[in-house]
């Protein structure tokens, strides 16, 4: 008697032990929980601490002609973003770099003109990196970057749990008059900093 | 709790006995097939594997196997080649200036920065290739400074195993000789090993003081 009872306990533990399971799993939010990057927010002059490098956004500027290995004239026009990085505990490399427009339209960093895509970053100094972004004049209005150190590969392989920063520019229309076709804007390449970094100002 | 028993009046525990002792060896082949991602793609592209570490101002030994490609010496192109150096740590000081050079992109002590010269003595049978030689000064908390990663040193310092003014990466027919290289930290950070490594994964560890 007591052996069917406990038949029937294990047969009903089955579909129930199914049921809590697959409610359980659907409650965990996969798609945006288990392998996206973690998205650290930052503004323009602000350091954003991503755990294994900061990073600081120290200037954006707009540009329709840009000037480092040679004059380039932008298709749309050139987002430069002038950038400090500072590993935290070994030397990387940063490859990461895209522009997300208002209409989440996402624009690669260019190699135009001497501008740089990536760069490796070291614990013990900031290093400056100037990325350009030629995009359309419409998607300066709320345009945001997206700077890591894992590249964003076909569908953001290299970032996933792992820490991206996402800067607002802080661009609107009025950013377009001093895109001007006035001279080309100078940009360099990546290189370290050897006066006072951003984030360390005021430090004891 | 009722125990579930079969016709022969066996418990569960005596007839899931041989797979129970299965289970171990199932785990740890599981285990060993899903390692491979590890040991071939992860493995080789850290410093994981310290080879010796020696306390302080005794001498470390490195013995590792690098892949030939002939560039130093091309009867050995395309063979497995073991590399044999033993180091010794002289000193490690704070430096005031850094050293001059006309490829350095630094040429001063950045503001929040300290630097190091750190002068080790190496020994190793004259010819040793000692090429992607680095030299890292490690804090309690971890930290590794003076990694090349990708580019070159910004000091515009050449190969820190090799002697000053030396102009290739191979070991010099004295078979012991001094050099002495600059590595950057942060302000206020003291290191307390340094590492000599030729390229993931094998390093030697050496405390300092």
């Amino acid at each position: 008697m007591s052996g069917r009872r406990s038949r029937w306990r294990t047969i009903l533990f089955v579909p129930v032990a199914i049921g809590a399971a697959t409610w359980f799993v659907t409650q965990v939010p996969q798609d945006a929980g288990v392998d996206q990057p973690f998205e650290v927010e930052g503004a323009v002059g602000e350091t954003v601490r991503l755990g294994y490098a900061d990073l600081t956004v120290t200037d954006v500027r707009v540009a329709q002609r840009i000037d480092g290995e040679g004059v380039a004239q932008a298709g749309g026009v050139f987002v430069v973003v002038d950038a400090v990085w500072e590993a935290a505990a070994r030397t990387l490399s940063i490859g990461g770099a895209e522009l997300v427009d208002a209409e989440e339209r996402t624009h690669a960093a260019t190699d135009r003109s001497g501008c740089a895509t990536a760069t490796s970053a070291a614990p013990a100094y900031g290093q400056r990196i100037t990325y350009c972004f030629d995009v359309a004049p419409d998607a300066l209005e709320g345009a945001h970057v997206r700077l890591g150190r894992g590249g964003e590969g076909e569908s953001g392989a290299f970032q996933r749990r792992d820490a991206v920063a996402v800067v607002d520019l802080g661009l609107d229309e009025a950013a377009l008059d001093e895109a001007g076709a006035g001279e080309a804007l100078r940009v360099e390449g990546p290189a370290p900093v050897v006066d006072a970094r951003p984030g360390t100002e005021g430090d004891a | 709790m009722t125990v579930s028993t079969d016709r022969n009046g066996r418990g569960w525990w005596r007839r899931n006995g041989v797979w129970l002792a299965v289970l171990p060896l199932l785990i740890a082949a599981a285990a060993a097939a899903w390692s491979f991602r590890l040991v071939n793609l992860w493995w080789p592209t850290e410093l994981v594997d310290e080879v010796d570490r020696a306390d302080v101002g005794e001498t470390a030994r490195f013995v590792g196997e690098y892949y030939d490609l002939g560039l130093v010496d091309p009867g050995l192109a395309n063979t497995w080649v073991t590399r044999e150096v033993d180091v010794r740590v002289l000193d490690v000081r704070t430096a005031e200036g850094l050293p001059r050079s006309v490829v350095a992109q630094i040429d001063r002590v950045p503001d929040g920065s300290t630097a190091w010269r750190v002068e080790l003595e190496l020994t190793a049978e004259p010819g040793t290739d000692l090429g992607s030689c680095q030299v890292i000064l490690l804090t309690a908390d971890g930290t590794r400074y003076g990694e090349r990663g990708t580019g070159s040193d910004p000091l515009g310092q050449g190969n820190p195993c090799m002697p000053p003014d030396s102009l290739d990466s191979v070991a010099p027919e004295d078979g012991t000789w001094q050099t002495s290289t600059v590595v950057l930290t942060r302000a206020g950070d003291t290191p307390d090993e340094v590492w000599l490594s030729f390229g993931s994964p094998h390093y030697v560890t050496l405390d300092l003081p």
